[in-house]
């Protein structure tokens, strides 16, 4: 039989208050050890002695006085802004579904703003796909939807690349993710602004459809930029 | 109008019977969509316990109940952001043992010097004052007058971390986990201060523990 240490029965006497009511292994236990045995006497005297005195009760006139109280502390509440917690489940939801589609358009509004910024240190900022920041005429060439160029991003409004040109070997450092793709081809095009015009340019199928570009994806150039002939 | 008097009187003492059946989750669930009866019951249940826990703190019976009742209007005014993670009742002590504590902090900071300051106790809380009684009292009555105001002095003067602990597990016999709960401590933590504090309260009532009278 595996005996009961002092540890375990002095948390059994602290947990049952009583000596006599203690289950026979920990009565054994105390029998046999003057430590728990001095512990218990020692437990249950401090609780007698602080139990003694009689427990207050609330007085008569608690419940009077307390309704005075709330009602003093409900008009003195300004009418209080519905935090999300507070709300019922059907108006969580409704208020979560509303901050998602806040944060969305704030996002999206934000990413767009910031990526029509020109990257400080280029050459020449001469790319984008952003229909809005190219010059009217140039926004989408005509050619690019009769040839059966698709923008293959619902989100292709946002730039995808700006190339700084190094006589006709350009860096393209890409900030975005998509390009302009004709329909059933791996490759992509570029809608591209230089001191040649705006027109198409080819760039690696790699920037295609890929919804993060990372250094890798850029043909181990390992700075964001890859080489683009065009 | 007399059968929709009756009708309404049936409702209430319905309604008033049923909220006694209720859990504290689902009362405060009931509160919480405006049912006042539900409320009241959760008063009910916890003015008393929580009065006297917080005179246990104290050693002050008028502030006591004003702090019980700042419990509740804490509460009710909280409903709506009362999370049921744990049971109302570590909610409702955790909210008293913060007032209390809070209270004990303030006291400890006047620490003004007045007439009334030669019935402190070393870390500046006030002791009970009670005026001796010039009644011939009977040898029982007067030892257990002195005991009595003795283990009021020993709680008063243990530190307030100790003493919030002491007073939940050995007056008001929470668990050490429930107490863990309240106190937003661990387990271990609370274990040694609840010890610490039965140490040092061994230490003050050495003479009253010998003779401390049997429990029925």
């Amino acid at each position: 039989m595996v005996s009961m240490n002092c540890s375990e029965c002095q948390l059994l006497i602290d947990d049952i208050g009583d000596l006599d009511r203690l289950p026979s292994d920990a009565a054994r236990h105390v029998a046999n050890c003057a430590a728990c045995s001095r512990f218990g006497a020692e437990l249950i005297a401090l609780r007698v002695l602080l139990r003694e005195p009689a427990r207050v009760t609330a007085p008569a006139d608690f419940d009077q006085e307390l309704n005075r109280r709330l009602r003093a502390a409900k008009s003195s509440t300004p009418s209080r802004v519905a935090m999300p917690w507070s709300l019922r489940p059907q108006a969580r939801l409704a208020a979560a579904a509303a901050f998602l589609l806040v944060c969305s358009v704030t996002l999206f509004v934000s990413r767009y703003a910031t990526s029509t910024q020109p990257e400080a240190g280029s050459t020449a900022v001469v790319a984008t796909n952003r229909p809005a920041a190219e010059p009217a005429s140039a926004a989408r060439p005509a050619d690019a939807d009769s040839s059966g160029f698709v923008d293959s991003d619902s989100n292709a409004s946002s730039p995808v690349v700006t190339i700084a040109r190094e006589g006709h070997t350009g860096r393209a450092v890409v900030r975005g993710r998509r390009a302009y793709q004709p329909a059933g081809s791996d490759d992509a095009m570029l809608l591209v602004t230089d001191d040649r015009g705006t027109r198409l340019v080819d760039v690696p199928s790699f920037l295609v459809g890929s919804e993060t570009i990372v250094p890798a994806d850029l043909g181990g150039a390992g700075d964001g930029s890859e080489t683009v002939s065009f | 109008m007399y059968q929709a008097n009756v009708l309404q009187a049936q409702v209430a003492v319905n309604s008033a019977v049923n909220v006694e059946a209720l859990s504290d989750h689902e009362l405060v669930a009931a509160a919480r969509d405006g049912d006042e009866l539900a409320f009241q019951e959760v008063v009910r249940r916890y003015r008393t316990p929580i009065t006297n826990f917080v005179y246990r703190m104290l050693n002050d019976y008028e502030l006591a109940v004003d702090l019980s009742q700042e419990t509740f209007v804490r509460i009710y005014t909280s409903l709506g952001r009362y999370e049921a993670n744990y049971s109302f009742s570590t909610y409702i002590y955790r909210i008293a043992s913060n007032l209390a504590i809070s209270e004990l902090r303030k006291r400890k900071r006047r620490r003004v010097v007045s007439f009334f300051s030669i019935f402190q106790s070393d870390d500046g809380e006030s002791i009970e004052h009670d005026p001796p009684d010039n009644r011939q009292l009977a040898e029982d009555a007067l030892l257990e007058d002195e005991r009595r105001h003795a283990v009021k002095k020993a709680i008063a003067t243990l530190p307030e971390k100790y003493r919030t602990a002491l007073v939940l597990r050995d007056i008001e016999d929470h668990s050490y986990e429930q107490i863990a709960e309240i106190l937003d401590l661990s387990e271990g933590t609370v274990k040694s201060r609840i010890n610490r504090a039965r140490n040092l309260l061994r230490e003050k009532l050495e003479k009253f523990m010998a003779e401390a009278p049997a429990r029925d």
